[in-house]
């Protein structure tokens, strides 16, 4: 699975790495229990400090999409926890995209038919 | 004959660099390369109506690189017939630089062309952008262990061999015990031996190039370059340990300067035909993937004259080199700051060193006799054999019939100073003017050897009578 970070957005980049990691998971480009790389190859791969990425795995491991442990490294979680329920941040990001879709004058069947696709069958 | 075998060498170092800067640099088939002139090789360069305006770019400073390649061999032939110590080293060594220099200028040339059409496309740099391939990250490595161990151990063994026989404890006939001169020799093969492994396993561990959105093709495109890397190493390794096995069996069973200054010629043309199988295989490998190549990384403006890499954003002090082989340093990185002015203050000093040189060779030694001492004095080195020091003093006019190995000190074809091992014979001081047939032997009473000598046999004669 390919991560793209970019250091001038206004995201930050544990947080990219944070997104791109559990989309990852979600369409599959992430198995359950896969291996992903120690937090120092993945710093040297993109350039960035390690602390970064730690920052990054350990809030993936909070919010229960990856596990840690010393010998193993991080792998994706076998059994994500499912909660049911949209957070209010995650609520808020959706409002805001669909209204500036509406305001693009994007029909709402195309923002239905992008959703279907994101989350799949 | 030493003038002849280091115009070889050098004509050995440059004329292969040059030729196999020629044909990495400079592609006749730019379309199979991962990069132009330093810029990423775009698709769009390949579209109608481009990629006339490319190819003429490519053409062009093919066409002024293989003029400057060929200049630069005639020039190197030209240089082989070159007579005299320092004005040989200096002219060899400014030429070196120049020609390293001169071959990269319609690379910088074409670069510059190259930003031009890559902006006039209107394919502005993604600034700031990075990929990596969570699969491969840290995954993907050829070094291993066994491969690189064993030549090591075996120059381990060579330096053994040569420390066990400085402190006696083997015996050969053309060795003193004690000189240390074999260990230092060998120890210090070895530890280029150790520099290439540290390089080895630092080129290993270099990011992955993330060139597709398929993670096999990552690890397999990164496998090819690093397996490639790593063979290439291997072999320099095994190299050396022939180079230190030959010094050994010169230093230990019986010098011979054919034998030593042969092997040396034979270990430079392996190395350059090593370089040369590299870059080929490095040239099929890009051409392969080429193809294959879906992601980008645009941080071409990072890249001054496609050559240097200056990014102060990206933490890495190593990235792998666009133009050449290997890794080169981050200069926005604040050790590669550092590393940038001792890479400037060494260049400076190699000059230096050549001034220095140049010095020695042209200051004439001298020899004289006050108050019946013989004073040896050039530059700065001065010695001095008072009458009561002196065991026994002969003229003699047989320099060419001793063997004279250089411990530590100056060894040219019109001067020898220092510390030297005559026939065998440890803790000598020498100071010669090898020429001149005519010397002084002095032994003194703590047993130490003197072969001296004015610069003329004359003047050496004059020394001797007046002393005597």
């Amino acid at each position: 699975m390919i991560i793209r970070i970019d250091e001038l957005s206004d995201v930050p980049i544990y947080q990219q790495i944070r997104n791109q990691i559990v989309m990852g998971i979600s369409d599959g480009s992430l198995a359950a229990g896969e291996q992903l790389p120690t937090v120092r190859s993945l710093a040297v791969e993109i350039g960035i400090n390690t602390m970064t990425v730690s920052k990054a795995y350990q809030l993936l491991k909070t919010e229960g999409y990856i596990m840690t442990d010393r010998k193993n490294g991080a792998r994706v979680r076998s059994r994500i926890e499912q909660q049911g329920s949209i957070s209010e941040m995650n609520k808020t990001e959706l409002k805001r995209i669909v209204s500036e879709a509406r305001l693009s004058g994007v029909p709402r069947q195309e923002i239905l038919d992008l959703v279907t696709q994101y989350y799949g069958d | 004959m030493s003038n002849l075998f280091f115009g070889i060498t050098m004509f050995i170092c440059i004329v292969p660099t040059i030729w196999i800067m020629f044909f990495y640099l400079y592609p006749k088939k730019w379309t199979e390369r991962k990069l132009v002139y330093g810029l990423n090789n775009r698709k769009e360069f390949s579209e109608d109506g481009i990629k006339d305006e490319v190819d003429a770019i490519a053409q062009k400073n093919r066409r002024r690189a293989l003029l400057i390649a060929l200049a630069c061999t005639a020039i190197s032939v030209m240089l082989l017939f070159l007579h005299g110590m320092f004005l040989q080293t200096f002219i060899w060594m400014s030429f070196l630089f120049i020609a390293i220099f001169a071959i990269n200028i319609p690379y910088l040339l074409g670069h510059k062309e190259m930003m031009t059409v890559k902006k006039s496309l209107g394919l502005t740099q993604e600034k700031g952008v990075s990929y990596a391939d969570l699969k491969t990250a840290g995954n993907v490595h050829a070094m291993k262990t066994v491969p690189v161990l064993l030549p090591n151990l075996a120059g381990l063994l060579i330096v053994g061999l040569l420390l066990l026989a400085d402190l006696g404890v083997i015996r050969f006939k053309a060795y003193a015990p004690g000189s240390y001169f074999g260990t230092i020799l060998g120890g210090t093969m070895f530890l280029v031996g150790i520099l290439i492994t540290v390089c080895a396993y630092f080129l290993d561990r270099l990011k992955n190039d993330v060139i597709s959105t398929d993670s096999d093709i990552n690890a397999n495109y990164n496998r090819a370059k690093k397996k490639n890397w790593a063979d290439v190493f291997v072999a320099f390794l095994w190299l050396n340990v022939a180079y230190m096995l030959v010094m050994a069996i010169a230093v230990l069973i019986s010098y011979s300067n054919l034998l030593v200054t042969g092997f040396l010629l034979l270990y430079l043309i392996l190395m350059m035909a090593g370089i040369a199988v590299f870059v080929s295989k490095g040239r099929k490998i890009e051409e392969r993937y080429q193809k294959e190549t879906t992601v980008i990384t645009d941080d071409d403006e990072y890249w001054l004259g496609g050559m240097i890499y200056c990014n102060p954003k990206d933490r890495r002090l190593m990235v792998e080199k666009r133009a050449g082989i290997g890794g080169t340093v981050n200069i926005g990185h604040p050790v590669g700051k550092v590393l940038g002015i001792v890479c400037v203050i060494l260049l400076l000093n190699v000059f230096g060193s050549l001034i220095w040189v140049g010095l020695i060779e042209a200051t004439p030694i001298s020899l004289r006799a006050e108050n019946g001492a013989l004073i040896c004095h050039q530059l700065k080195d001065e010695y001095v054999i008072t009458p009561d020091m002196i065991d026994s003093m002969d003229l003699c006019d047989d320099i060419y019939e001793h063997s004279f190995m250089r411990k530590n000190g100056v060894g040219m074809d019109t001067l020898l100073k220092g510390d030297f091992i005559v026939d065998g014979k440890n803790g000598c001081k020498v100071f010669l003017a090898p020429r001149e047939d005519v010397y002084i032997h002095v032994v003194t009473k703590d047993g130490t050897n003197y072969y001296v000598s004015s610069a003329t046999a004359d003047e050496t004669r004059a020394v001797y009578e007046s002393v005597q």
